[in-house]
This record gives structure tokens, C-alpha cells and sequence, in this order.
């Protein structure tokens, strides 16, 4: 076991430095389409790709316009074509309980993402994020949204969006977390993000890195910045991602959210969804259900730290409600390192709580090109049950992705 | 098991260190060469020479340094260090316009500032021009 273990590693490390190596760019200008029609850096909008911070939350929510811009005609003059690329390498070592440790090399994911305010006025912002994964080609994100239908041009104070994406709060969403291990908030109950179609049969794990889900919606959103205090705020429907298809348009799912800034560096938000699912129980007089989720998150920045946390909770069909408190913290002492830690904590009346502890460090090769390693163990949903797996199985994972964006 | 309570020991050991990377981390502007320091602005502040020069401060420095120079623009929220504010006169009096070139050019602290240097894309007299622009601020 030591010695599979040693020679994993040492596979792991010989990967790593033969892909840096070969990916290090002759100067460290790896910018993608944003940085390129803005010229502005990519730790301008982000904390930690792809980790929003309060410049690039405005700039998304915004259409992707700053507002000193004024006109957007330059952006479609074609000499930045909008268009991003991401290429994922990801090698992993799992370790699950009562079963032999597996380990595989594999091109996790290839995404091109396109996205831009179109019209002088930037009045329309399209954005595309389509991706490769598991062999399988996706539409990860893909909306549309009308800028400024009341107040000033360039300042987003109320806005439509429809199309596909993770509705979530603005500063805690399953698109923007900096590990790639999933969140229970979005994987298990769908607060953050949808939940995937189907729940996976027991024994099956759901940590699956690269398929992901988003869901479907039409909303209204805005935020009104201050010095001291800025707010942002959308309210929508959505497909619910449980429903047959023939249901789903009759009953859409609901949703809203609110996140406050104070200062520049602390955020507060709460979120409400109101989802539906299929009845399962036969001979039941309702078809489908509604089912209430809500959560509230908090994010703090102090210097080189950011420490969020938040408590999250959906309605299960059996009542017995499904309960999740995360706390996730990261040191980010440069543009160059940057390391991490999250616990992620899921409970269920009747059931063994759980708990996924990750761990994490990257180093940055360049602005947009980097190495993450990732330390995974999951523990005690096991707990007392001969045959359990409710939604993971105990085990102990490695993952090292090599992430270049361009 | 053993290895993410090393990875999360090295995060409290972070945590801990961080008043000490705070002290030694006290950020200072990158200063000119003497010659540079030196140099007056070699172009007039005729209107011919900054009659586009608005122009290239809405596209180039406003999103940081505000449309009224002031610091304030909207790509600055979160910053840890934020841009000079052109309009503190007592602070402005005391930098010389070759330091000003010199920054435009080459830009700050690329590892804690967002100012990146702008000599790749654009010319000296325009970046001499934008130090007369600058200079009306505290006007």
C-alpha cells in the first residue's frame, strides 16, 4: 500500500514538472478574453481564479462593462475576439472504503467561454461557456442579458437575463469556487447551482469533476454600489431540474437572492429557492411537490485571508430536511500562491451525518495557467450502517489539476 | 487523513504569520531612475498635443483612477492597495513628473498594485501628455 502510494507520488510529481515545463509561456502574458478587451489584469476581477471579488461581481452583474467605459463599440471592432479557452489535466488518486485504490491521468476538461457587451450602449451582454468533459460535449452556461432597463447606461440597476447558469448568491456560487471539489450546497441540496438531474443510486459516487449543471431561468437582477455599501440583488424562475420534461414549464421553480457589501471587504447574503420535484410515491394524489431551500453565507476578506461560511437547508419529499454548514478558508499571500481549506458538513434527520474535509494549494506558472493539488477525505456517512452510502461513500482522494486558460 | 491535517496546520501557521507579512509587506511605489526623477515634461501643454488625451485616460486609466481622478474608479473595490488619488494635492506637489512618466510606462508593483506599465501600447509624447492631464486634477 506504502509503496503503490510512493510510486503515485512520484508519477504525480513527474507529471506535474513535465506539463509545467512544457507549458511555462515564454513571457507570462496567459490572458484570456476579458483581460485582453479590458486591459486590465486577470487579479483585477478575481481573488483566486475563478473566485469573483467585488470588481468583478459589479463587472459580471454589469455585462461584462465597466461603467467609465461609456461606449462599447471597441469591444466588436474584432481586434480582441471575445473568445477564451480552458484546458484542464487533472490525475487522481481515489481510496474507497472496502474497495482497491484506483488512479488515472486524464484531460478533465476543455471549455471555450465567449462573452461580451454588444451595441454602443452595451444594452445586450451574450455570454457562452461550452465545455468537453467526460467525453461528452456540453453546454455549461450560455445567457443573454438586456442592460440598464432603468437608470444611467453602464451602471446595471436593473437588468433581465435568461438562458442557462448557476443561480446562486453573488459571491458564493458552484461556477466560482476555487476548489474543484463541489460544494454539498450546490451537489446535494441545489442551493448553489442545480443539483445533478438524477441522485445517484447508493454506491455511486457523486464527486464527479467534471459534469456540470446549471439551471435554466429567467431573471431580473441589479445592484446599486456605494462607498460604503452596495447591494445586489435577483429575483427569477426556473426549470426544475427534477421534474419529467413534459412538467416542467407548468411549474417553475422560483428564486431569489440578496448579498450586501460593507466596506469592501465583508458580505453578507441569503438566498431563497422554491424548487420542484416529482412525487415518487405511487397512487399519490399530487404529481409533484414543492420543495423550500434557503440558505444564508458570509464572506470576510482580512489582508491575505478570506474566510466564508454558511448554513444551507432543502426540503426532502420524506420531511426529513437536509441540513449543510460550510466554512472555507484561503491564504492568498501573493498573486503566485495560493492555499485553502474547506469543511463541508451534510445532516440528515435519521441518516449519518457527514463530512468532506479538502485541502489545497496552487501555484501560479502565470496569470491564468497554474498547478492545484487537491486533498480530499470524506468520513462517517458510513457510520453504523451495514449497507449505507446515502451520498458518498468514506474515502480518500488526491487530485492534481493543471489548468491553463488563454 | 494525515496529510489534510498537515495542509490545514500550514493554513493556521499562515494565519498566524500573517501580522508578521502585514509589517514586513508595508507597500512603497517603485521610484524612477535619477535621470528619469530628473527629466521635466519635454512636450507643452499645447491644445493640439492634449486634445486626445481625454480620450485615452476614459480608456486606459479611468476604470482605476476614476473619471474625476480621485482614485475611486469602479475596478478598484476590493483592492488591497488602491490607486493614487490625483486630486490630494499635498500628496501630488511632492512627485515629479518624470516619476509619473515612469510609472505610466512601466507601471508599479505588478505583485500587489493592479497598475500595469503602458510603454508596449502606448507613445512617449502620449504618456508625457497624460502627465499634463494628470496635473489638472489639483488645478
Amino acid at each position: 500500500m506504502q509503496r503503490r502510494m510512493v510510486l503515485f507520488t512520484v508519477m504525480l510529481s513527474l507529471v506535474a514538472s513535465g506539463l509545467s515545463i512544457v507549458m511555462v509561456p515564454k513571457t507570462a502574458e496567459a490572458i484570456p478574453a476579458f483581460s485582453r478587451q479590458t486591459e486590465k489584469s486577470c487579479s483585477t476581477c478575481h481573488q483566486a481564479i475563478p473566485k469573483l471579488n467585488q470588481t468583478g461581481q459589479s463587472f459580471r452583474q454589469n455585462g461584462f462593462r465597466f461603467p467609465e467605459d461609456k461606449e462599447w463599440t471597441d469591444i466588436q471592432d474584432m481586434k480582441h475576439v471575445p473568445v477564451s479557452a480552458r484546458i484542464i489535466v487533472e490525475a487522481e488518486y481515489n481510496n474507497v472504503d472496502n474497495s482497491r485504490p484506483t488512479s488515472k491521468l486524464s484531460v478533465a476538461t476543455i471549455e471555450l467561454m465567449a462573452g461580451a457587451p454588444l451595441g454602443k450602449t452595451g444594452i445586450f451582454s451574450p455570454y457562452v461557456d461550452i465545455g468537453y468533459a467526460n467525453r461528452t460535449l456540453a453546454v455549461n452556461q450560455a445567457y443573454g442579458q438586456l442592460n440598464d432597463l432603468i437608470g444611467a447606461t453602464g451602471h446595471g440597476l436593473l437588468n433581465l437575463k435568461f438562458g442557462q447558469w448557476d443561480t446562486a448568491l453573488p459571491f458564493l456560487s458552484h461556477s466560482q469556487r476555487v476548489m474543484r471539489q463541489r460544494y454539498f450546497a450546490q451537489s446535494a441540496l441545489g442551493v448553489i447551482g442545480a443539483r445533478a438531474q438524477t441522485i445517484a443510486p447508493a454506491g455511486v459516487p457523486v464527486a464527479d469533476e467534471a459534469v456540470e449543471f446549471y439551471n435554466t431561468a429567467v431573471e431580473l437582477n441589479g445592484q446599486l454600489l456605494g462607498e460604503t455599501i452596495s447591494h445586489r440583488y435577483m429575483i427569477g424562475m426556473f426549470q426544475p431540474q427534477q421534474l419529467t420534461e413534459v412538467s416542467r414549464l407548468e411549474n417553475p421553480g422560483f428564486y431569489a437572492t440578496y448579498a450586501a457589501t460593507l466596506f469592501d471587504n465583508y458580505q453578507i447574503g441569503a438566498i431563497y429557492k422554491r424548487d420542484t420535484v416529482n412525487n415518487p410515491f405511487p397512487g399519490h394524489p399530487n404529481s409533484n411537490r414543492a420543495l423550500d431551500k434557503w440558505g444564508v453565507a458570509g464572506e470576510a476578506k482580512m489582508g491575505p485571508f478570506i474566510v466564508t461560511a454558511g448554513y444551507f437547508r432543502a426540503a426532502a419529499l420524506d420531511h426529513r430536511d437536509l441540513q449543510n454548514v460550510m466554512v472555507e478558508g484561503f491564504y492568498i499571500p501573493n498573486k503566485t500562491w495560493v492555499l485553502g481549506a474547506r469543511w463541508d458538513h451534510l445532516k440528515q434527520e435519521s441518516a449519518p451525518s457527514g463530512s468532506r474535509t479538502t485541502a489545497m494549494i496552487r501555484y501560479h506558472i502565470s496569470s491564468s495557467v497554474y498547478i492545484q493539488g487537491e486533498w480530499r477525505v470524506t468520513d462517517s456517512f458510513n457510520a453504523g450502517q451495514p449497507n449505507p452510502v446515502q451520498f458518498e461513500q468514506d474515502s480518500l482522494q488526491g487530485r492534481l489539476f493543471v489548468n491553463a486558460g488563454f | 487523513m494525515k496529510i489534510t491535517h498537515v495542509c490545514l496546520a500550514v493554513l493556521g501557521a499562515a494565519i498566524m504569520v500573517w501580522p508578521v507579512t502585514i509589517m514586513a509587506g508595508d507597500f512603497k511605489t517603485p521610484v524612477a531612475p535619477e535621470e528619469v526623477l530628473k527629466m521635466p515634461n519635454p512636450i507643452p501643454p499645447t491644445a493640439e498635443i492634449v486634445k486626445e488625451v481625454p480620450s485615452v485616460y476614459e480608456s486606459k486609466c479611468s476604470k482605476c483612477h476614476g473619471d474625476k481622478g480621485d482614485g475611486k474608479g469602479s475596478a478598484t473595490k476590493g483592492l488591497d492597495v488602491k490607486p493614487r488619488n490625483y486630486r490630494d494635492k499635498n500628496v501630488m506637489e511632492r512627485i515629479p513628473d518624470g516619476q509619473l512618466f515612469w510609472i505610466i510606462a512601466n507601471g508599479s508593483d505588478p505583485e500587489v498594485t493592479e497598475m500595469s506599465g503602458y510603454k508596449k501600447k502606448l507613445s512617449e509624447e502620449q504618456m508625457w501628455a497624460l502627465v499634463h492631464y494628470i496635473r489638472r486634477f489639483t488645478q
